[in-house]
């Protein structure tokens, strides 16, 4: 299954070792940590989840199977918020591949995201977030000019 | 036609008119605007927030309309119930239906803007910030970002406070510049994410009418309260602060909040809690181009050290707290 982390009104930034994921269209903030940052900035690059696993695996001292499995549970977690899709990946930069570890130090954690939903409530306040991007309707009258 | 097209059209034909009854000149973030208004009445509703002066050049020709000026109703998108975004060969345009409706466009290489008011009336909110989602076009592909967010100056250098509604940040702001610091502003200023210069955009501040009885002495006059959604705010301009609505260079970005300290305390916070704390409201309210808005205000969180600050239960000591917290950087 190929996955992407190029998902429409998502938006990212790496802040070192920590990335942030802003969901436009429902307003809901996530923070990745530790092996989840670790997992998703894999992704971003390309590699596979059993690459992932087998990266961390490598660089925490645990065991393949056991932290694959849990990378595994992870990207479901990711696909089922949104914060990752099914579709074409993006095209693979070999280099970037080839210089991506995983940065962590210590006994493997499992990954986990924390979720910041209270900027919902300014999504039903404000005025013009929903301004999309399907462009501006004229109407009938108009077109015909 | 293609929208863009009608739109720069229809600019054109609002900028016929060699003039408008009221007009004036205003420095808004790193620009300078000339602006028109159709009448008395839209002048007396916009121009308190704008802080005017004679820009040495001027950056964007704005203009303040209403239906009974010019029927733009052409310009009025299909399914108008809902808001839409445009951003299409040099034209930007912001439709906000809302329950007062407003239409922002600016064509960016003529440098012409207008703010359309189809029932004559603003809502109260756009009246403390005015049209700032064409300053945020206007700064597309440059380093300048308005973002959501206070920021004050004393000897130190500026403070970003960055949170959402509620957070404290015009208690903050206020009660700083009644104890004779810069005010650049209390909700969008306009930082450069390269050099971390601030600059203020309006000269406006939206105080919650729970602490009128705080500053009355510094705002005078108070303007009726407007309520959008339960959110009632006095729209307040600061112009008698003269020479004291400026900017200056950030030194350090502050996210108030109130955990129940008795006086100001400040917690060391991340580059993240800053971006998070800045970029909501600055993309959601400033539609277009998200990736660059998000990586602009990612820079600006770099820039300087960030703290979580309990602003404390006693407004007036905030201002020598934040004094200690820069000289200390």
């Amino acid at each position: 299954m190929a996955l992407t982390t190029s998902v429409p009104l998502l938006i990212s930034q790496q802040f070192d070792s920590e990335v942030v994921l802003a969901n436009y269209q429902n307003g809901v903030y996530y923070n990745l940590e530790g092996s989840a940052a670790q997992i998703w900035l894999g992704l971003k690059v390309n590699r596979t989840v059993e690459e992932i696993g087998s990266a961390i695996a490598a660089a925490t001292g645990g065991d393949v199977p056991f932290i694959t499995q849990q990378v595994h549970a992870f990207v479901d977690g990711m696909l089922a918020e949104g914060l990752i899709a099914e579709g074409a990946a993006d095209a693979r930069d070999e280099a970037a591949i080839a210089n991506w570890a995983p940065v962590l130090t210590g006994a493997f954690v499992a990954p986990e995201f924390q979720r910041f939903d209270n900027l919902r409530e300014l999504l039903l306040m404000d005025p013009v977030h929903d301004a999309g991007e399907e462009g501006w309707p004229l109407r009938e009258t108009q077109e015909s000019k | 036609m293609r929208a863009s097209d009608l739109i720069r059209q229809e600019i054109a034909a609002v900028f016929a008119k060699a003039s408008e009854p009221i007009e004036a000149r205003a420095r808004c973030g790193p620009f300078g605007l000339r602006l028109g208004f159709a009448s008395q009445a839209l002048a007396g509703m916009f121009l308190p927030a704008y802080i005017q002066s004679t820009p040495q050049a001027i950056d964007l020709d704005l203009r303040f309309i209403t239906a009974a000026d010019h029927d733009l109703s052409a310009l009025v998108p299909e399914a108008a119930e809902k808001p839409r975004l445009l951003i299409e060969d040099g034209i930007y345009s912001v439709w906000q239906p809302a329950v007062i409706p407003v239409l922002y466009a600016v064509d960016l290489t003529a440098k012409r803007g207008i703010a359309w008011l189809p029932k004559g009336d603003a809502p109260p909110w756009i009246r403390s910030r005015p049209a700032i989602s064409l300053i945020q076009a206007m700064m597309h592909e440059t380093p300048w970002c308005a973002v959501h967010a206070a920021a004050v100056g004393g000897t130190s250098g500026f403070a970003l406070l960055a949170g959402e509604g509620h957070s404290g940040k015009t208690t903050a702001a206020l009660a700083c510049a009644k104890a004779g610091w810069l005010y650049a502003g209390d909700d969008f200023v306009a930082v450069d994410s390269e050099t971390g210069r601030i600059e203020p955009l309006f000269c406006s501040a939206r105080l919650r009418p729970a602490l009128v009885d705080t500053f009355q002495d510094f705002i005078g006059d108070t303007t009726p309260v407007s309520d959008f959604n339960g959110e009632p705010r006095h729209e307040l301009s600061l112009a008698d602060l003269g020479n004291r609505i400026g900017g200056g260079k950030l030194r350090a970005t502050f996210i108030p909040r109130r955990r129940g300290a008795a006086t100001p305390e400040f917690t060391p916070a991340r580059q993240s809690d800053a971006f998070r704390a800045l970029l909501p409201t600055t993309a959601y309210e400033l539609p277009g181009w998200p990736n660059e808005i998000a990586a602009k205000v990612a820079r600006i969180a770099g820039l300087a050290p960030v703290f979580f600050a309990d602003t404390g239960t006693t407004p007036m000591e905030i201002p020598s707290a934040f004094a200690r917290q820069l000289e200390r950087l």
